[in-house]
């Protein structure tokens, strides 16, 4: 009787081990850790002004009927007359979902606008600014005009 | 039937025959040609190479963010082109890691109407003279990013934005932490320079 021979092979694993580890070192190597990404926002001006004056925010006048108004106690909406509230906790926190449902609605209105007007006060908080902005950016409002508190809508 | 010397009596679906082999006390054998077990390697190998591809980024990282600045989130932001990095603290205002402005007591520079940051108008105003040397046909583009912490109050954005906008700055890349929108426009092209020594 013949004696049966396993079909016995080793697969070769030195160049797998050599490939990932080349891999796994320039992927480390090249990584990023930190996501990072941009809002982009528009300021008035344009020319370099050689004046040690500050810029004069106190006659700037902005026109859009899209705008927001972000303080430190709350964060008031307006939109072609239309106009609403919301408030900012304690915490800092405020109601998103409010936020994001104006600019829906602004959406609706309007599917061609881009431009927003947002004006924030000396204690409104960066991070408000930012949230607000994001979900401006949610509706593809993305020329968004940044003013002082002293800025005076037109 | 006689006594006999209880042994080894491990039923044979349980044996373990190394065990058995080294309670008999049999000489070990050693193979000098055994193998290394190597497919766990390469299971974490491959699982590490799909976690470092899945987060690649091909454009590179574009700043280092200063450690004491928590960036805010964003979920629906853009790329974040290379422009001078300005960054705006409590304490102070600085470009590319040189201080070029002091915030401490801003509220009495705004009073006294002190807004201008003429080290950072002297970096940014060599800048764009470089830029224009190197692209004189090209628009100047005027864009520039700000990094600041979560947690500041306008009042001190307001300055330098409105000082950059003086300057001929007026588009603020505001950076923050977080994935690019799939819905964001692809980066223009744009010609780009870190800024140097005036």
């Amino acid at each position: 009787m013949a004696s049966k021979k396993g079909f016995q092979t080793n697969l070769n694993l030195v160049p797998f081990i050599d490939l990932f580890s080349t891999m796994i070192i320039f992927l480390l190597s090249t990584a990023v850790w930190d996501q990072l990404a941009a809002l982009e926002t528009q300021l008035g001006g344009g020319e370099v002004s050689k004046s040690s004056q500050p810029p004069p925010e106190n006659i700037k006048k902005v026109k859009s009927d899209l705008r927001v108004s972000i303080g430190a106690k709350n964060i008031e909406l307006f939109n072609s007359g239309k106009s609403q509230r919301i408030s900012v906790n304690t915490d800092g926190t405020f109601d998103i979902e409010g936020v994001a449902n104006f600019f829906a609605e602004a959406r609706d209105r309007d599917p061609q606008k881009r431009d927003l007007v947002l004006k924030a006060t000396d204690q409104a908080i960066y991070e408000n600014i930012i949230l607000v902005m994001d979900q401006a950016s949610a509706r593809d409002f993305d020329e968004v005009v940044v003013v002082g508190e002293t800025a005076q809508w037109e | 039937m006689g006594v006999i010397q209880p042994g080894y009596h491990l039923r044979s679906e349980y044996d373990l025959p190394a065990l058995r082999s080294r309670i008999q006390g049999s000489k070990r054998r050693r193979h000098l040609d055994e193998e290394l077990t190597l497919t766990s390697l390469i299971d974490i190998f491959a699982v590490v190479i799909l976690f470092l591809i899945q987060s690649f980024s091909a454009t590179g990282e574009i700043f280092m963010v200063n450690p004491g600045i928590t960036l805010p989130q964003a979920q629906f932001a853009k790329v974040l082109d290379r422009y001078p990095i300005v960054t705006v603290q409590r304490d102070k205002v600085t470009l590319e890691g040189y201080e070029v402005g002091d915030n401490a007591n801003l509220q009495a520079k705004i009073d006294d109407t002190d807004w201008d940051l003429p080290l950072l108008r002297g970096r940014l105003e060599a800048y764009k003279i470089a830029m224009q040397t190197i692209y004189p046909e090209a628009p100047f583009p005027g864009n520039i990013i700000i990094q600041a912490d979560r947690g500041l109050e306008f009042l001190y954005l307001k300055r330098v934005l409105f000082s950059l906008a003086s300057y001929g700055f007026p588009n603020a890349q505001l950076a923050v932490r977080g994935e690019v929108a799939p819905s964001a426009d692809t980066p223009e092209e744009t010609p780009q320079i870190t800024p140097q020594e005036p």
